[in-house]
């Protein structure tokens, strides 16, 4: 399985006629992306820069073949909308939108378990971009990325460009950058993108970032340690977090004692992942990884 | 606890309500008291900002929970300590950000700030012009650092420069964290 992005990939935007919506949309267009449709119930008719507005994701299918959805759609009725994106049969729904109510998702994700062909990306997520290929679904800057070897996967959106910016300026650049978002219950998590990564032949080496809260990365080191032969570097971020309060993130939580920093990057240490100290180091203990 | 009898008695209970559907649970929400907040934390959430009051003395805002707390991890790396987490998150707009602004620079512990963005769904002109703003208004005498990345950044950067207040910019975290390290240390003597 190579990365999920191609330049078959036909997007539609949920809440294209939104500000953000509009915006993002058309600087995906701009880097080189496929935008063939927008949705926006009641909006259907009307375009936007020259991209056709439907009533309904199951008609923008229809009519113009789009085979990804990123969605800008407000908390409420997000849900929804990640939902009629899997009921039309769009193999790739990245929901960027943060605030979903957790029992939303929790539908969302007994929804998606009897239709394992679509993949939810986040929500609470900046995207997913794959400079080699001109094709950026999110809300990312493409102009810090540079087509190369490195799959970025992470939590945090902001975090991802760090290390975007220091792998390009290292002259690495990226294969494919993932963020699943911070929530606690999200679509794609760490191993799904490991998992990709793996057998992705443009990812040579590979950065998770993690951060306070749950056990996503516990669960990736053991995953690493006895799967992936590529090197890995990581680095979590919060070690600095006060126990019990929520850090931005709905999932960035010390809840009970657990979930803490310490805790995440002991196991990564010891499945053999290359654990930076500092925010301002991940590329450069990438570098050491691939060194060996 | 299990009684003698067989019973079974719960002594103590804590509930979590989810913030982000309270939209759908108005009665709940009445429930909030912010008499049992720090009253910093409650002025910023007025704004919408994700805002929590730490010990230090390096006041940041940061865009990104992931940034924001990395900011924090940095800070401390470098030998400092900060005195907040602040994620102005992704759709803030100049009027939050010159609130940001001043809810930091109200915490009397705060000898420095370190803003530290990297623009994706946020726009840096958005940030700069804010933060010009809100100094501007309350006037402010303690070192400012800013280090600037991504979407509009050159118009961020711009709007700065031509603001004529003394800000210091930094280029990357590291080097925007050792630069108001410095700068505090230096105010302090």
């Amino acid at each position: 399985m190579a990365s999920w992005l191609s330049t078959e990939t036909r997007v539609l935007v949920q809440g294209l006629t939104g500000r953000e919506g509009k915006f993002h949309a058309l600087a995906g267009r701009d880097y080189g992306t496929q935008v063939v449709a927008g949705v926006t119930p009641g909006k259907g008719g009307t375009d936007v820069e020259g991209i056709p507005v439907f009533n309904t994701v199951h008609e923008a299918v229809e009519k113009t073949g789009a085979n990804a959805s990123l969605l800008f759609v407000p908390p409420p009725a997000a849900a929804d909308g990640i939902m009629e994106a899997a009921d039309a049969g769009v193999a790739l729904v990245i929901a960027i939108t943060e605030g979903i109510p957790v029992n939303d998702m929790i539908r969302v994700k007994a929804f998606l378990a009897d239709r394992p062909n679509v993949r939810l990306v986040g929500p609470n997520c900046p995207g997913v971009i794959r400079p080699s290929a001109k094709v950026k679904l999110g809300i990312m800057p493409a102009r810090i990325h540079r087509p190369g070897k490195v799959g970025i996967v992470s939590r945090s959106g902001t975090l991802t460009y760090e290390a975007v910016g220091q792998t390009t300026a290292l002259g690495l650049g990226q294969s494919t950058c993932i963020g699943i978002g911070g929530d606690p219950v999200n679509g794609t998590n760490f191993i799904d993108c490991l998992e990709m990564f793996k057998d992705d032949p443009e990812t040579e080496a590979i950065i998770m970032i993690g951060e306070i809260g749950g056990s996503a990365e516990e669960e990736a080191a053991a995953w690493i340690q006895a799967n992936l032969k590529k090197p890995v570097a990581s680095f979590i971020a919060g070690r600095t977090a006060p126990p019990g309060r929520r850090m931005g993130h709905a999932g960035a939580i010390i809840s009970g004692g657990k979930g803490t920093a310490t805790e995440k990057v002991a196991a990564l240490r010891a499945a053999g992942v290359l654990v930076a100290d500092s925010p301002a180091l991940i590329g450069e203990t990438l570098l050491k990884a691939i060194k060996g | 606890m299990i009684t003698g009898s067989g019973d079974v008695v719960a002594l103590d209970a804590k509930m979590n309500f989810d913030d982000n559907a309270l939209f759908r649970h108005l009665d709940i929400k009445e429930y909030r008291d912010l008499d049992e907040e720090d009253p910093l934390e409650v002025e910023a959430s007025k704004f919408n900002l994700n805002y929590i009051k730490l010990d230090g003395n390096v006041g940041c805002m940061v865009n990104g929970a992931g940034l924001a707390m990395s900011t924090m991890d940095i800070i401390q790396y470098a030998g400092g300590s900060p005195a907040n987490f602040l994620d102005v998150g992704g759709g803030a707009n100049e009027e939050q950000v010159r609130n940001a602004m001043r809810i930091i620079l109200s915490d009397p512990n705060v000898k420095g700030v370190l803003i530290n963005i990297f623009g994706g769904i946020m726009r840096c002109d958005i940030i700069a012009s804010g933060v010009v703003k809100a100094v501007k208004e309350i006037g402010c005498t303690i070192p400012v650092v800013v280090r600037l990345e991504g979407t509009n950044v050159e118009e961020g950067k711009t709007i700065l420069r031509d603001s004529g207040l003394a800000v210091i910019p930094a280029d990357g975290m590291k080097d925007a964290a050792e630069k108001i390290i410095a700068a505090v240390a230096k105010g302090g003597n």
